[in-house]
């Protein structure tokens, strides 16, 4: 009888562990990574924990140097045909994003069969990275095929497509991945523009260039914390050989166009940086 | 009587279980929190990112959660908040610069904006360059769990 008993109190509290134990894998499913948790604590000051960052979208970067006067250059931008070749998936997020910043670019620029041509490699793409729910949610396709021609609905579709990517990232927990996507848009977006710079001197968007010095920094900060591992350390290698050319401008205390149009490099620094750019953007979309 | 302890330990049990899953089962639905701010930007501003910020609050003390923003100079910005997630009266406040630096100058602040109700908030800064966010709890806030959504436009 006592035995009995003891039989079903440990069976109990083997089912009692067990239940808890089943709450807590849940937990980590429930709770995406990205959704920024933090269990508030004082800041006295700006290195602890909790300080975090927005970037930007490749579209408004493209629209920025556009603005600023870089031309469509045909050739110059990741082929979409190069997107079969793309078999890592830290490869395949990176050229998601330097794909987002060739849309940006063709689409600023009016080219529409290099819309529809990026928009089929992004989706192509989105199936590798089993994200095709961002692009089914928008009829992304349909909606360039209608609004050919016109680049500020263009400019639209591009924006809603971006918010859907975000919240696709956001909901799934996946903020690593909207890093390197982002990170491959930027390499993307900086090499069109300073390949223009390099053979066409233009002192407003080499300013544009040097002021993007503020999002490498963030980007080298936020890739600092994740996991490391060899692709990883590739890129964060480039882009750290890519921000010692930036060494010399200080755009921190910079608050005015005046103060923007302050900013500039010789012709060899500008080679340097190109240079460097073209190094990282190689190790990108060579695969 | 065997019978009775084990129903009893039962409920004991399931009832450890709920309030486990109860207490982390938070979930932010930032996609619907998005969606309800997003026809703000029309008809000037493109969507630009955004940032989901939980906000958990266990304890007395006031706390500061802060989101760096990058701004290109020279261009339009809107920035719009969703605190329907949010439990407790927090304050929304942008900085020029980091906490804790020399001279930093409080640019937009929703504390005497806020009637209980307001759950959405806009500013259209003059100036554009890096910003920061502050979202400052109350010092009596308890124990609550929510988030709020910054969405940030820009005009092209």
């Amino acid at each position: 009888m006592k035995t009995e008993r003891l039989w079903n109190m440990s069976i109990l509290l083997i089912l009692t562990g067990a239940i808890i134990s089943c709450g807590e894998p849940q937990q980590a499913e429930e709770e995406p990574a990205d959704l920024t948790e933090i269990e508030v604590t004082q800041m006295d000051s700006p290195d602890e924990n909790g300080f975090l960052y927005t970037l930007p979208s490749p579209l408004q970067i493209a629209s920025i140097f556009r603005r600023s006067g870089l031309t469509f250059v045909p050739n110059l931008a990741n082929s979409p045909k190069n997107v079969s070749n793309y078999n890592t998936k830290f490869i395949q997020k990176l050229n998601f994003g330097a794909y987002a910043a060739d849309l940006a670019y063709s689409a600023l620029n009016e080219q529409n069969q290099a819309c529809i041509d990026y928009v089929q490699a992004l989706s192509s793409l989105s199936e590798s990275l089993w994200m095709t729910n961002v692009f089914s949610s928008v009829s992304i396709l349909k909606r360039f095929e209608s609004n050919m021609g016109n680049s500020d609905s263009l400019g639209y579709i591009i924006s809603d497509f971006q918010m859907e990517l975000d919240n696709y990232l956001e909901e799934n927990g996946l903020s690593t991945n909207s890093l390197i996507i982002f990170t491959g848009a930027w390499i993307e977006s900086m090499h069109l523009a300073l390949q223009s710079v390099k053979d066409h001197p233009n002192p407003v968007l080499m300013s544009r260039l040097i002021e993007q010095k503020k999002i490498l920094l963030d980007l080298i900060e936020i890739l600092g914390k994740e996991e490391k591992d060899a692709e990883l350390d590739i890129l964060m290698a480039g882009l750290v050989k890519i921000s010692e050319n930036f060494s010399a401008h200080d755009i921190e205390s910079m608050s005015t166009e005046e103060d923007l149009a302050k900013l500039s490099m010789s012709p060899e620094e500008i080679a340097s940086l190109a240079a460097d750019v073209a190094d990282t953007r190689k190790f990108i979309i060579n695969g | 009587m065997k019978k009775s302890i084990l129903s009893l330990l039962l409920t004991l049990v399931l009832l450890i279980g709920s309030a486990e899953a109860l207490q982390t089962s938070y979930v932010c639905p930032s996609t619907d929190l998005k969606n309800e701010i997003k026809p703000l930007l029309s008809p000037d501003y493109k969507y630009d990112s955004s940032k989901i910020t939980r906000i958990k609050i266990q304890g007395q003390e006031g706390k500061t959660i802060e989101v760096e923003v990058p701004l290109f100079i020279g261009e339009k910005y809107k920035f719009i908040f969703n605190t329907a997630e949010l439990q407790k009266d927090v304050v929304i406040s942008v900085y020029n610069k980091k906490l804790g630096k020399n001279n930093r100058e409080l640019l937009y602040t929703n504390k005497d904006q806020r009637d209980g109700k307001k759950t959405t908030f806009e500013w259209e800064p003059d100036k554009s360059r890096t910003m920061y966010i502050n979202y400052e709890t109350p010092k009596d806030a308890g124990i609550s769990e929510g988030c709020v959504v910054f969405l940030l436009g820009y005009r092209i």
